[in-house]
């Protein structure tokens, strides 16, 4: 297979003992229902590992200084605890794992249990579903790619061009079920008509370039393009929330540059899911690691060890949210309601405490339940529909918020209403403030308008420049931000070069910050 | 064990060298790499490496927590998921990368143009035991440091602009080759002492001594750098001169006259007792506000530096700071009597400014 | 019109090379000078030759007492050892970086002006002053550097 050579040059198979600890675990976890595509372990060293987490998950990926940097950030601070399984399983078929070689053998197959509760999650929840599973191949592609434009055109230059593509990939929509493909030439050439402001230009050598398009005949082109443009209703009609496949689609870009942001933007989209699943994949995992570690592998003798080795992992951290014990324990929670029958109408009507408390009607559908709840919901819509106020209380869940004079965060609420809607506020944008292109034609020069659906939190000023002086540079024109600063509508205006700020939305009004671009 | 992920740590390492180069005067005016030294390693604070976006500010958004506690009561905060990039500390987006004393050395030398210095003569430290330490630059080939070799030749590479990282090919040239050395009776070492001597009298505030801190801090740099081993001693005087150790040297301050003979006559003595000129290569470092008490106490510099000093020494350094009151007389002794004279290196700091163009003017002479 | 101020302009009128010469109980001064008017005269250097007296005092009593052209001084390097002390103008009084600078050696001191130099050092300047001012200022000098060992006080 391919994917092979993307390995260590040394490939080293699992020692034995571990082979045969993989075919018996991988037994015990069908027996349960798990359903996983081939899964393969790979035994590395911790600067394997460190590299491994730095490229997330991957053996191989394009050549940029980020790699080093997070290389070296987690050189210093090495924890390898449970949190890097997540990073260490990587969604492909085959799926790949990674383990550490000086970790004990009860760890190995701790290890090995967790990561079979994810492979199983990649492959049945449904946000996976398009997913590219020869994702191995794709990441080498597209380390190919960047190379030889790196190659071709300088390293320095696509560098900093990949720079200001990845100070937009989150900006990408969260609910596009699929890909689109990479249109084709002609088909981009169809759309040349409606590419802002782009005008008929008749190709030329550009030394004829004078004569043929003397600067007359471009003016009245353009000025007759104008016209047509504002004649036409506005574009894109209703806001485009895939901005790196807008800015792909319409905006001016050498070829290798299109070729640098489809793969910014296709990676992006691969890891989308994992972002939008984390507590529910770590939760599904740690499910079933606990189940077969405690029921199944390890010997009365190693339980008690083991409990007191890996408390810690699904402890709290006072005053922190820890996503796998949050969703270890939700998922245990509708097991348990759904073994006993507390759903539906009746249980929804009742509201007699104890008739409550004592609820079973023995209908022992919590294994299904939490089959199908793996395969159907998303971290938003899981915390959404069975986030109770019992299990709030249970877990002693409260929001928090900043404290200006104390100068760090404080308790607020155990409220389940807030506790509730806080959890998917954080959740839904998962740090991504919702931003959207709402106009393409802007100021009838082809200038892009962003909006952001401001929530009542606001933008980082500082970085909502660079990234608007980015997006200015791509696009090839003007960038204009519409947002919200301490209460007042704020339009932000980046042309490439200096960066303005209106507040109230009157051009010429209000406070004005020049500044010169980074 | 080569690993994919070494051009990108080395690409992200030279990004880190070359915002060092390109701020190096603020560095070295500001002190802040100072502070954050470890044994052989500083940190760089980088305010703006990491990749912007659009983000929520600080302290926008409120969390979810876990445990005991009640409203009001402090929480672990960090708000949502993804808000953090890696290498950022939690709560600033200063990020901090890792160079070492001997890179800083390296940027420090090419962005100043220092030559590197060639340790003179037989200059040497004898020891009886024969054993594999260190590395020298010459041996036979049977003990060659293969590693040491070829990071030599990579950094010389880099340094020079041959290192395509896209097409990695290390080629090794004479002067690149390190090999185990062992230590005899005849093999040389290179040695150095610094005698650091400061003025503490009352003209000199606050402000000059932190030049002369910051002065101190590259020199010793760009001195361990050229050097297999060195030392450093601590003079302060006013109209009398004492040794103290480093912290003392940059806290002292006296309020009496200033007698500069009486460093230089505590330095000659401490040369006479451990010192020996023909082992050790020597660099007097003097810093005062150029006030001398008298053109007596001066004439008795003057005389001491061409009888004792400049023979004995690679190199004689004084730099004159100044204070809220300019600088004085001194500097002109100097310059006027030894012109033209190699061994004595000058320097005016009119203020912090000038600290990178002072050291240039102290260690760019390649001696 | 003071004593002083008589002695001082009787010696400028007297003068023909640019040094005019006082003295007082227990002193006696120079003054090199330049251009000499009716009210002011451009000072070169002004020093004062008295008797020999308790160095740390003094400094201290001419710091509180003296003000050239308004300035406070202050002791910057006091040296009983060596005999002398050298006092300017507290940096909060000091314009445009000039400032005045006594030099105490033993019984006598002189009084310069200095200016220190945007690219490093320093350099003297003669200064103008009125005869007024100026026959204070000597006043001043001469009542404490003319004062024996024992009779030094806060003036």
């Amino acid at each position: 297979m391919a994917h092979e050579s993307y390995f260590f040059r040394a490939r080293r198979g699992l020692p034995r003992e571990l082979q045969e600890a993989q075919t018996w675990i991988e037994g015990i976890a069908s027996g349960y229902g798990l359903q996983f595509c081939e899964t393969v372990f790979e035994m590395c060293d911790w600067q394997e590992i460190n590299m491994l987490a730095s490229y997330g998950g991957f053996p191989t990926r394009y050549p940029h200084w980020r790699w080093g940097m997070d290389y070296l950030q987690m050189d210093k601070s090495y924890e390898y605890g449970l949190q890097k399984i997540y990073e260490m399983v990587i969604n492909t078929q085959p799926a790949y794992a990674y383990l550490l070689d000086n970790n004990t053998m009860m760890d190995q197959k701790l290890v090995m249990a967790h990561v079979y509760g994810h492979v199983d999650f990649f492959t049945n929840n449904a946000w996976f579903a398009h997913t590219d599973r020869k994702m191995l191949d794709r990441m080498a592609n597209h380390a190919t790619r960047v190379r030889r434009h790196m190659d071709a055109e300088g390293q320095d230059v696509v560098e900093t061009f990949i720079d200001m593509c990845l100070s937009i990939e989150n900006l990408i929509d969260p609910h596009l079920p699929h890909i689109r493909r990479e249109r084709s030439e002609s088909e981009r050439e169809k759309e040349a008509a409606r590419r802002a402001p782009g005008y008929a230009r008749m190709p030329a050598r550009h030394y004829m370039d004078k004569y043929i398009n003397p600067p007359e005949f471009l003016e009245e082109q353009r000025q007759r393009h104008q016209d047509r443009m504002a004649a036409q209703a506005r574009f894109p009609d209703s806001p485009v929330r895939d901005v790196l496949g807008f800015l792909l689609e319409h905006g001016r870009m050498r070829p290798w540059q299109r070729d640098v942001l489809s793969i910014i933007r296709s990676e992006a989209y691969y890891f989308a899911p994992q972002g939008q699943t984390k507590i529910m994949n770590e939760g599904w995992a740690s499910y079933w690691h606990t189940t077969m570690m405690t029921r199944d592998i390890l010997t009365d003798a190693e339980v008690i060890d083991y409990c007191d080795h890996h408390s810690g992992t699904v402890a709290m951290q006072p005053g922190r949210l820890n996503p796998y014990k949050v969703g270890i324990e939700l998922f245990r929670h509708i097991e348990d309601r759904w073994d006993k029958g507390r759903f539906g109408k009746d249980w929804m009507d009742c509201d007699d405490v104890a008739v409550k408390r004592d609820w079973d009607t023995g209908a022992g559908l919590g294994r299904d339940k939490i089959f199908e709840v793996r395969r159907t919901h998303n971290d938003v819509t899981f915390i959404d529909e069975f986030l109770t106020e019992d299990f709030v209380r249970e877990q002693g869940l409260f929001t928090t918020t900043w404290d200006k004079k104390a100068g760090h965060y404080v308790v607020d609420s155990r409220e389940f209403g807030a506790v509730k809607q806080q959890m998917l506020t954080m959740l839904a944008s998962r740090g991504n403030p919702p931003i959207t292109v709402t106009d393409a034609n802007h100021g009838n020069r082809g200038e892009l308008e962003l909006t952001h659906a401001h929530e009542g939190m606001d933008l980082q000023l500082d970085w909502a420049e660079l990234t608007l002086g980015n997006i200015a540079r791509i696009w090839g024109r003007a960038a204009h931000l519409v947002t919200t600063v301490d209460g007042r509508r704020t339009v932000l205006h980046h042309d490439g070069a200096s960066f303005t700020v209106d507040k109230e939305g009157k051009p010429g009004a209000g406070e004005k910050q020049q500044k010169e671009a980074s | 064990m080569p690993l994919n992920i070494d051009n990108d740590v080395h690409r992200f390492r030279t990004i880190v060298k070359g915002r060092v180069r390109k701020d190096l005067r603020r560095f070295m005016q500001s002190g802040e790499l100072l502070g954050r030294q470890g044994d052989r390693i500083v940190s760089i604070p980088l305010p703006r490496i990491g990749i912007p976006r659009f983000r929520y500010g600080d302290n926008e958004q409120g969390g979810v927590g876990q445990g005991d506690g009640q409203p009001g009561d402090a929480a672990d905060g960090q708000p949502g998921d993804g808000q953090g990039q890696a290498g950022e500390q939690p709560g600033q987006h200063v990020l901090e990368a890792e160079v070492t004393l001997e890179e800083l050395a390296e940027i420090m030398g090419e962005e100043l143009a220092l030559p590197r210095i060639e340790p003179k003569g037989h200059k040497h430290i004898s020891s009886e035991r024969d054993k594999y330490t260190g590395i020298s630059r010459v041996g036979p080939e049977g003990l060659r440091h293969t590693r040491r070799t070829f990071r030599e030749a990579l950094k010389r590479q880099i340094a020079s602009g041959t290192w395509d990282a896209g097409r990695p090919r290390i080629v090794p040239v004479r002067e690149d080759k390190r090999y185990r050395s062992w230590k005899t009776k005849s093999e040389p070492q290179s040695s150095a002492v610094i005698l650091y001597m400061m003025d503490v009298s009352g003209s000199m505030g606050r402000e000059q001594k932190e030049i002369v801190r910051l002065e101190a801090f590259w020199i010793d740099t760009w001195l361990q750098h050229n050097y297999d081993n060195v030392q450093a001693r601590f003079i302060i005087h006013d109209a009398k001169a004492r040794e103290v150790d480093r912290d003392t040297f940059f806290r002292t301050k006296e309020s009496g006259g200033t007698l500069i003979s009486s460093a230089y006559e505590l330095a000659w003595r401490i040369i006479e007792a451990d010192y020996p000129p023909d082992e050790w290569n020597i660099y007097p470092f003097h810093f005062s506000d150029g006030d001398n008490w008298s053109k007596a106490d001066t004439k008795k510099c003057l005389t001491m530096l061409q009888e004792r000093f400049l023979p004995a020494c690679n190199q004689f350094s004084y730099a004159q700071v100044d204070s809220d009151y300019g600088s004085g007389q001194f500097y002109e002794d100097l310059s006027g009597s030894f012109s033209g004279d190699e061994r004595l290196a000058l320097s005016r700091v009119p203020d912090r400014d000038h600290i990178m163009d002072s050291i240039k003017e102290l260690l760019g002479t390649g001696r | 019109m003071s004593d002083l101020r008589e002695q001082l302009d009787e010696a400028l009128a007297r003068d023909g090379d640019g040094r005019a010469e006082l003295h007082g109980p227990g002193w006696t001064a120079q003054l090199d000078h330049g251009e000499a008017g009716p009210v002011g005269v451009v000072v070169e250097r002004l020093r004062v030759e008295g008797r020999v007296g308790d160095l740390v005092d003094r400094a201290q009593v001419l710091a509180d007492t003296l003000r050239p052209a308004g300035e406070r001084l202050q002791p910057v390097e006091v040296d009983p050892a060596l005999g002398g002390a050298v006092l300017r103008t507290r940096p909060d009084d000091m314009r445009g970086g000039r400032f005045f600078q006594l030099e105490v050696d033993r019984g006598d001191a002189e009084l310069t002006r200095q200016r220190r130099r945007a690219e490093g050092g320093r350099v003297e300047e003669p200064f103008p002053m009125t005869r007024e001012e100026l026959s204070r200022v000597l006043e001043a000098l001469g009542e404490v550097l003319g004062a024996p060992e024992d009779e030094v006080d806060g003036g």
